[in-house]
């Protein structure tokens, strides 16, 4: 998951029109931003899942459903975020094939 | 995050009715128990659930639902009378050579436990469509 994220991350410093300068900056309006915030949320989702599963397995846990339900949550989120960085990426294909 | 509000109520709910059954295993266990911290046979323990609402409730209007699902209000002892068993040979019988048991009935118990079964049941089931719904939306523009 880590390695996802890493790769995730650096990626839309360079999708963004902008300079990679003003994406990493405080404009958390572009698009990169909310990537990025997308992206951290999906990693702290992986990371409460990954620590309720170690929770069940040390025993820590008294609820089953709970492990569950946060590794669907961040499934789900997973899934969500590769949806949208795809479709991104597919416009920015179809951005590149364009005849000038 | 908004996203997965229905998995935190659901999720509520079946911590809720985990605990409901924990109680009900545990007024099970203590069905002739005659001796408590408090004095006096085990007393039947009942739960109170209480909606959990998120702690701002922001406007007033009908659209907006502030939920958070359920949680457990409090633990509360039944204050039924003792059943009365003649054993003057007990250790805890009384002076008139009865003993108080626990006011639990089984038959209550079971139907109690099959109540949170059912009511477990009923919410992984909004668990699993919740999930559906998240996947069909997953299928938007595939």
């Amino acid at each position: 998951m880590e390695a996802i994220t890493q790769t995730a991350l650096t990626a839309p410093g360079r999708l963004s029109i902008r300079p990679a300068a003003a994406a990493q900056g405080e404009d958390e309006s572009s698009f990169a931003g909310t990537l990025r915030e997308a992206l951290s949320e999906v990693n702290r989702l992986q990371r409460e899942a990954d620590q309720a599963t170690l929770d069940l397995m040390s025993g820590d846990l008294d609820n089953l459903h709970q492990v569950l339900i946060k590794t669907e949550e961040a499934q789900l989120a997973l899934q969500f975020t590769v949806q949208v960085v795809s479709k991104v990426l597919q416009a920015y294909q179809d951005i590149s094939r364009m005849q000038v | 995050m908004n996203l997965f509000t229905s998995f935190q109520i659901s999720g509520s709910a079946l911590t809720a009715e985990k605990l409901r059954l924990d109680v009900i295993a545990g007024n099970i266990a203590n069905m002739s128990t005659t001796r408590t911290a408090a004095g006096g046979p085990y007393r039947r323990r009942t739960v109170a659930f209480a909606e959990d609402l998120a702690a701002s409730r922001g406007r007033n209007d009908s659209v907006s639902f502030h939920g958070r699902g359920v949680r457990v209000d409090r633990i509360y002892a039944d204050h039924r009378p003792p059943q009365l068993v003649f054993d003057p040979d007990h250790p805890d019988a009384g002076e008139d050579g009865y003993v108080r048991y626990p006011n639990i009935e089984l038959a209550k118990e079971m139907t109690d436990m099959i109540t949170a079964l059912r009511s477990y049941e009923a919410n992984t089931t909004a668990v699993n469509t919740a999930k559906s719904l998240y996947l069909k939306a997953l299928e938007i523009g595939r």
